[in-house]
C-alpha cells in the first residue's frame, strides 16, 4: 500500500477498513552497530545519514549527546545557525510533506506549485550550507560554515517568497470545500489513545496534547526565541494538515528572529579529544516529532552503544488505531498524514484465505499471474 | 462496394486511423494543458506514439490462467470504442450507417469499453485490479443514468433515437445546449468518470490501487489500452458535439468544438482532488441525476 518499506496489512470488508496492522524492520541498515566502529567524529556523517529529510535534526541530536558527554556548550552564534538550518529544513520537510498528501488525494495541480514553491526553501538552504540535503553543517562543539553578512538579505527575500507561498496554501486548505471532505473526520486518533501510544510530533499536537521538545527541553536558541507550539484539538487528518501549516509560519518567524539576532563571535570551540565514560541522552525535536540519541562511551575515541529512536517509530505503532472503520480510498492518506519516513522499497503481499485460513507472503507481480 | 465503403470508414477515416490520430493529439493538449496549469513543460505532441512504439517493442506477459478474459478485455474496450465512430455523423450531418436508434447502439458500445475495465479486474487475483475494477463498477451504475437520460433527452426532442437526425435537427434550429443547459451540464459531469479523469478517477487512482485494472497488463496489450484512451478523448467529446454542441457541416467545424470541450474537461480534471468512492456516488445521485432528469421531463411535456 506505500512505496516506502513498511508493510500494512489492511483487511477489508467492501471498502470498509475492519482490522489493520503493521510490520517493520523491511530496511534494516544496521547504522546503530555501525555507529560503534566509527570514531565519534566519523559518526556525524553517519547519523546525518540516517534519513534524507531530516538529516540536520540527526546530527544536531547527534552533536548535542556528544557535546553533553564532553561537558563543553557550543557557542551562542553556532546555536543560531544551527536553529536557522532546523527551521528551514523544518519548512523544506512540511512543504514537501503537503505536497505528498495533496497528491495523495489526487490533487496534482496543487502538489506541483508546492513542490515549485519548496525550491525556494532548498535553494536558501544550499546557499548556508552548499548542499542541498546531508548539509555537513554540525560538528561537535559548534558549525562548520559561518552565515556571512552578504547572503542575510537573499535569505529575507526568500523567506519573503516562503511566507507568500504559505499563505495560499493556507487559502487553498481553508477553503476548498473538497481538500476538507477529503480530510475532515477522517483517521481521527483522540487524546488518551494519542497519549497511551506514546506519539509524538505535529501528530499528537494535532491530538490536543502541548509537547514539543523545544519548549520542554529547549535546545540550540529556542529559548531565546518567541514563538508558539501549533494545537488542534480534532485529531483527524485535517488537524494535522493545519498543525503543519500552522508550523511553517512559526518556522518563519523563528528563522527570521534568528536571523535578525545573529550574535557575533566565534562558531566552533576547539576540536574535543576526551571522551569520559558516561552514558548520556539528548533529544531534539525534528519535522516528525521527538527524536532520541542515546550513547554510552568506555573512554576511547569510539561509542560503545549508539541507541537512535526516530519519531516515525512512534507515530506508526498508532496507525492501526487509526485506520479501523475508514474506507479503503483514505488508507493512504491516513498512513501519510502522519508524515511516516521509512527508507526503501519493499513489495511484498501476503495473501489470507480467512475461510480456509491458509497464508502465504508473496510478490505482487508473482499474485497477479497466479489464480487459488 | 459498400461494404469496402464501410471498412474503409472504420479503419481510415473517421475510423481506427483518423480517430486515433485526432483522439491522441487532444489527448497530448489534455497534458499539455495540463503541465503548463501545473507549472511544469509537458510532453512533446509525438509522446503518445512514442509510448505506444515502446510499448509495442517490449515484451507481452500472458497469465497462465485466466488467459481468455485477460486477453479479452482490451479487445472489447477498443472495439467498444471503434464501433459507435461508424454510427457517429463526423463532420457532416450524416453517418456512415444510420437507422432509428442508433443512439441506443452507440451508448451500449461505450458502455462496453468501460466494461472491459471490469472484466480485466474482476478475472485477477490481484487485490489492485479487483478493487479498481470495484470501484468501476460502483462508479458506473452512478453516472450511467444520468448520462443516459441527458442523451435521451437530445434524442426525444429530435423525434428519433438517431444521432444522425440529432445533428439535422439541431442545424436546422439550434444547439440543444441553448435548449437543455442543465442535460448538457450533467452530460459533461458524466464525461468525467467515463474517460476516468479528476475528480473521478478512482478505479485508476494511482495512490490507492496503483493502476488499478490496468495492472498486470504489458507489452502489446498495454498498447491496446493505451490506443483505447486515446480514441475515447475524440470519440466522447465527439458524442458531446453530436448531442448537444450543434453537430458540424464539415470537419474543421467539428474538431473546433472537440477541442473546445477538452479545454472544459481539462480544466475541470486540474482543479480539482479526487473523490472517494461514496462521495462521487453522492454526487451523481444528489446533483447529476436530478439536473438531468429536470430537463428529461421538460422534454417529455414539450417546454
Amino acid at each position: 500500500m506505500l512505496k516506502e518499506a513498511a508493510f500494512f496489512k489492511v483487511e477489508v470488508k467492501g471498502e470498509k477498513v475492519v482490522s489493520a496492522d503493521m510490520r517493520i524492520g523491511y530496511n534494516h541498515r544496521g547504522i546503530e552497530d555501525l555507529a560503534t566502529k566509527k570514531t565519534y567524529h566519523q559518526n556525524i556523517f553517519l547519523c546525518e545519514r540516517v534519513c534524507g529529510i531530516c538529516s540536520h535534526c540527526h546530527s544536531t541530536c547527534y552533536c548535542q549527546t556528544i557535546e553533553d558527554l564532553a561537558g563543553i556548550e557550543a557557542p551562542a552564534r553556532a546555536r543560531y545557525i544551527r536553529t536557522i538550518v532546523a527551521e528551514l529544513e523544518r519548512l523544506h520537510s512540511h512543504f514537501l510533506w503537503f505536497g505528498v498528501a495533496m497528491h495523495v488525494i489526487g490533487f496534482d495541480t496543487a502538489f506541483m506549485h508546492i513542490w515549485k514553491e519548496r525550491e525556494n526553501i532548498m535553494e536558501a538552504i544550499e546557499t548556508i550550507t552548499g548542499k542541498r540535503v546531508n548539509y555537513a553543517v554540525n560538528t561537535i562543539g559548534g558549525v562548520r560554515r559561518d552565515i556571512t553578512p552578504e547572503i542575510i538579505p537573499y535569505l529575507q527575500a526568500q523567506l519573503i517568497k516562503i511566507r507568500t507561498a504559505a499563505t495560499k496554501i493556507e487559502k487553498f486548505v481553508t477553503e476548498d470545500r473538497l481538500v476538507k471532505a477529503r480530510t475532515k473526520e477522517v483517521g481521527v486518533l483522540d487524546k488518551n489513545t494519542a497519549k497511551k501510544m506514546c506519539v509524538v510530533g505535529p501528530t499528537v499536537r494535532a491530538s490536543g496534547v502541548e509537547q514539543d521538545v523545544r519548549k520542554d527541553d529547549p535546545y540550540a536558541a529556542y529559548n531565546e526565541l518567541d514563538w508558539n507550539i501549533v494545537t488542534y484539538s480534532e485529531g483527524d487528518v485535517l488537524a494535522r494538515v493545519l498543525v503543519r501549516l500552522g508550523e511553517i509560519f512559526q518556522s518563519i518567524n523563528i528563522t527570521e528572529q534568528a536571523l535578525r539576532n545573529l550574535p557575533e563571535g566565534e562558531i566552533a570551540l576547539e576540536e574535543v579529544q576526551e571522551f569520559p565514560e558516561r552514558e548520556v541522552f539528548d533529544r531534539v525535536e525534528a519535522h516528525r516529532g521527538e527524536l532520541v540519541y542515546y550513547i554510552r562511551s568506555n573512554g576511547t575515541n569510539i561509542p560503545e552503544r549508539v541507541k537512535i529512536r526516530t519519531p516515525s517509530f512512534m507515530n506508526n505503532a498508532a496507525l492501526p488505531s487509526m485506520l479501523v472503520g475508514e474506507s479503503i480510498a483514505d488508507v493512504l492518506l491516513i498512513v501519510a498524514s502522519i508524515d511516516p519516513c521509512f527508507s526503501c522499497t519493499d513489495r511484498s503481499v501476503m495473501v489470507i484465505d480467512k475461510e480456509k485460513n491458509r497464508s502465504f507472503i508473496t510478490t505482487l507481480e508473482k499474485l497477479a499471474r497466479r489464480r487459488f | 462496394m459498400q461494404i469496402i465503403e464501410i471498412l474503409f470508414r472504420l479503419l481510415v477515416y473517421p475510423g481506427l486511423i483518423f480517430a486515433f490520430l485526432i483522439g491522441s493529439m487532444l489527448y497530448w493538449l489534455y497534458r499539455k494543458v495540463r503541465a503548463r496549469f501545473q507549472a511544469r513543460r509537458g510532453p512533446p505532441w509525438y509522446q503518445v506514439f512514442a509510448d505506444i512504439i515502446k510499448l509495442l517493442s517490449k515484451e507481452t506477459i500472458i497469465p497462465n490462467e485466466g488467459k481468455f478474459f485477460f486477453l479479452l478485455a482490451p479487445v472489447l474496450a477498443i472495439i467498444g470504442c471503434l464501433a459507435p465512430i461508424i454510427l457517429l455523423p463526423i463532420g457532416s450531418p450524416y453517418a456512415t450507417v444510420s437507422f432509428t436508434g442508433d443512439l441506443i447502439v452507440i451508448l451500449i458500445f461505450l458502455i462496453l469499453s468501460n466494461l472491459a475495465l471490469i472484466i480485466a479486474g474482476i478475472n485477477s487475483r490481484s487485490p489492485y485490479k479487483t478493487i479498481g475494477a470495484f470501484g468501476e463498477a460502483s462508479l458506473m451504475i452512478a453516472y450511467e443514468l444520468p448520462l443516459v437520460l441527458s442523451a435521451l433527452t437530445a434524442g426525444i426532442y429530435a423525434g428519433n433515437l438517431s444521432a444522425a437526425n440529432i445533428v439535422q435537427t439541431q442545424l436546422s434550429k439550434r444547439a440543444f445546449v441553448l435548449h437543455y443547459p442543465l442535460a448538457t451540464i450533467a452530460f459533461t459531469l458524466c464525461m468525467l468518470p467515463k474517460m476516468g479523469k479528476r475528480p473521478f478517477d478512482i478505479p485508476e487512482a494511482e495512490h490507492e490501487v496503483i493502476t488499478g485494472p490496468l495492472a498486470g497488463y504489458s507489452g502489446a496489450l498495454l498498447a491496446l489500452f493505451e490506443i483505447t484512451s486515446a480514441i475515447k478523448w475524440f470519440v466522447i467529446p465527439g458524442l458531446a458535439v453530436i448531442l448537444f454542441f450543434g453537430g458540424s457541416t464539415n470537419i474543421i467545424e467539428f474538431l473546433g468544438k472537440c477541442i473546445g470541450i477538452t479545454l472544459i474537461l481539462t480544466l475541470i480534471d486540474i482543479h480539482y482532488p479526487r473523490f472517494r468512492i461514496d462521495q462521487s456516488f453522492k454526487f451523481f445521485v444528489k446533483i447529476a441525476l436530478p439536473i438531468a432528469i429536470v430537463d428529461f421531463v421538460r422534454v417529455l411535456l414539450g417546454w
